[in-house]
């Protein structure tokens, strides 16, 4: 059953030169239970989808265009009393840098009561018992339900945020860089937390991340963006064995492997587009090897070159396979 | 927390101590004293004078029995109004002084947060701009320009509210509103900025996410942030405006205390000027001990009891 499909999203922001195409014509669908990783350089779009998916995109953003279904509902026209009762509810975040996420001036257990009774109708009793019985399937004993943000580590933290996540048993949960800035084994234990809920409470997720192994080792199918638009969408393990796009054969080689240290990490050369003034054919034209004449006039569209594997490029079969 | 206030109360002591014992370093150290001017007075009287109070005594004498008259809040006589001494000039002068300053205060502040406040909405917007030219030139136009104009207009013009001098409530309004009006810019901009950060917040923007919204998301996750850092600022800014303002006490002709900073040390009025810099530093004091109590129950951060 699918739980979110997006279609044709184009968000830009206002600068000063132009608006930027930070997000352009992006479509995919997930389906209910299943964790969908979105990878990318930093700046390539990914909290731009998700913000606009929660429709927060504000002044200098904009939505342009597009539909995002959230169990049948379109996110983007509904109206905003509607939208106030989805969000949280219907439709949650971990954020991106949970060290700032929670408001530092009142309790963690406060924040999650607060989610719970702004979109239920039951007692506070009721609600503090749920945040009680949250706060220990994150990990954090109950009876630090009336400590203040600051006497958390950031795991602790982003424990706590995780929690207010699942409070309303949302239908679907973003999780935008949620471990960045945490060190890699507190990384590695969230990583676990998160991918053990998704499994035991049949959870949505999407898992926002530039760390391809860490996503590739949680997800079950996988959003490669580049430069505001998705350039690869297969399983993992599509993925992995039958990479595709150039570009995301460039990700893989760029990234080192730990179980293979002889492996060459070659690095992509050249460097992202301006997406104020995008160019018209494909946006990896510029840093393409694999580059023809079509590239620089035409913009390829995700296709599907395999069953349930998508990849926008003009390559006989949408690119290569990644030599192993 | 007894605990801690008592600990406070102890270290304003001390600090009243020590800015005591600087002053009188620092004022012994200007050349000359209370009588240098007096030129036509026989050199015999001078000495009578400076013996009568107490001047021709070594210096550490002199720190030694004034010290000790502090000790029982005596300030000892004022040299230039002879008659009086300067515990009574504080106690006839500072009531006038506090009045207009808490009337200010209340204007600085309701005004100058509702000011701050709509600019941050309106951020960018017209209101915004306006707000904050208000806010400069209320920062920039120096007091005596701004009693003038006030007086001119209000008082001369318009004929609505008397020039100067001190009697009933409508004398205060205009030397109240020229008191306020620096305060009030520089709380209204602190005010803006102060919100706009905390509307670029992650935390505000998870509080959207999970639906708050509406006087809800305003009160609770936007202003009481925000006006942690305002409630600083008025510790400082309420011990200067209560105890008033030279020059806008001269302008208006107002029997305030505020006078008696600026004129005691052109007057080496040794012990006007000590009494008044120990009065100013107690309510200073005074005034940044309530804020970081207030503070403690704003910030949770801010753990007063813990910070022994
Ligand atoms: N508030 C904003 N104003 C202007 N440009 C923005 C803003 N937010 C994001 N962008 C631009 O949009 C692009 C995508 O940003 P973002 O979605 O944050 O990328 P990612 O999350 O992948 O790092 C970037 O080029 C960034 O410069
Ligand atoms: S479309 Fe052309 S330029 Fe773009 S990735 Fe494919 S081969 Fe490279
Ligand atoms: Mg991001």
């Amino acid at each position: 059953m699918t739980i979110l499909q997006v279609e044709n999203l184009s968000t830009y922001y206002k600068t000063d030169r132009g608006e930027a195409q930070a997000v352009e014509n992006v479509s995919f669908s997930m389906k209910k239970g299943e964790m969908l990783g979105l990878i990318g350089e930093s700046g390539c779009g990914k909290t731009t989808v998700a913000q606009s998916i929660l429709r927060l995109i504000e002044y200098p953003g904009r939505i342009v265009s597009g539909k995002a279904y959230l169990d049948g509902i379109d996110l983007l026209t509904a109206k905003q009393d509607e939208l106030e009762k989805l969000r949280w509810k219907d439709i949650s975040v971990i954020p991106q840098s949970a060290m700032n996420a929670l408001n530092p001036i009142y309790t963690i257990g406060d924040q999650i009561v607060e989610s719970i009774l702004i979109h239920e109708d039951v007692s506070k009793a009721t609600a503090i018992k749920r945040t009680e019985e949250l706060l220990e399937m994150v990990g954090i004993k109950k009876n630090r339900f009336k400590n203040y943000p600051h006497e958390f580590s950031g795991g602790m933290k982003q424990r706590v945020a995780i929690a207010m996540a699942l409070s309303c048993n949302p239908k679907l949960i973003i999780s935008d860089e949620s471990t960045t800035g945490l060190d890699v084994l507190t990384q590695a234990q969230i990583i676990a937390l998160i991918k053990q809920l998704q499994k035991d409470l049949g959870l949505s997720i999407i898992l926002i991340s530039h760390d391809l192994p860490m996503v590739t080792s949680v997800c079950d199918r996988v959003a490669i963006m580049y430069a505001g638009k998705i350039v690869e969408l297969a399983n993992t393990q599509d993925i992995l064995k039958h990479c595709s796009h150039p570009y995301s054969n460039g990700l893989l080689n760029a990234t080192p492997d730990l179980s293979n240290p002889d492996k060459e990490v070659v690095s992509i050369p050249g460097s992202v587009p301006d997406l104020v003034k995008p160019p018209t054919g494909c946006r990896f034209y510029d840093r393409c090897k694999a580059r023809m004449n079509v590239c620089k006039e035409e913009s390829p569209d995700l296709k599907e070159i395999r069953p349930d594997h998508f990849s926008a490029c003009f390559l006989e079969g949408g690119g290569y396979y990644h030599v192993q | 927390m007894i605990f801690y206030i008592l600990k406070r109360i102890t270290t304003a002591l001390l600090a009243l101590f020590v800015i005591a014992t600087l002053t009188f370093v620092l004022m012994n150290l200007i050349p000359g004293d209370p009588f240098t001017n007096e030129k036509s007075v026989p050199e015999q009287v001078l000495k009578n004078l400076r013996a009568h109070y107490g001047l021709d005594q070594p210096l550490i004498i002199q720190y030694f029995k004034y010290m000790a008259g502090i000790m029982t809040l005596d300030f000892g006589p004022s040299i230039t109004s002879d008659t009086r001494t300067v515990n009574e000039l504080i106690l006839s002068g500072f009531p006038v002084s506090a009045v207009l300053g808490i009337q200010a205060l209340v204007i600085a502040v309701v005004f100058g947060m509702t000011l701050g406040i709509i600019a941050a909405i309106k951020h960018n917007g017209w209101l915004d701009y306006i707000s904050m030219v208000i806010a400069i030139l209320g920062l920039s136009v120096p007091s005596f320009v701004l009693s003038t104009v006030l007086i001119n207009y209000f008082a001369i013009k318009l004929e609505w509210l008397p020039v100067a001098t001190w009697g009933t409530w409508r004398h205060t309004v205009l030397p109240s509103l020229a008191l306020a009006v620096g305060p009030l810019a520089y709380i209204a901009r602190l005010t803006r900025s102060s919100i706009l950060e905390v509307l670029s917040s992650d935390y505000v923007q998870t509080a959207v996410a999970k639906g708050v919204t509406g006087s809800r998301l305003i009160f609770r996750h936007i202003l009481r942030n925000a006006l942690i850092p305002v409630v600083t600022v008025l510790g400082p800014i309420s011990a200067g405006i209560l105890t008033g303002s030279f020059v806008i006490e001269q302008i208006f002709g107002i029997p305030g205390i505020g006078k008696y900073f600026v004129q005691s040390i052109s007057d080496r009025d040794y012990p006007v000027i000590l009494g008044t810099t120990i009065f100013y530093s107690a309510i200073l004091i005074l005034f940044i001990l309530i804020i970081d109590l207030t503070y403690g129950f704003l910030d949770p951060r801010i753990k007063l009891a813990r910070r022994r």
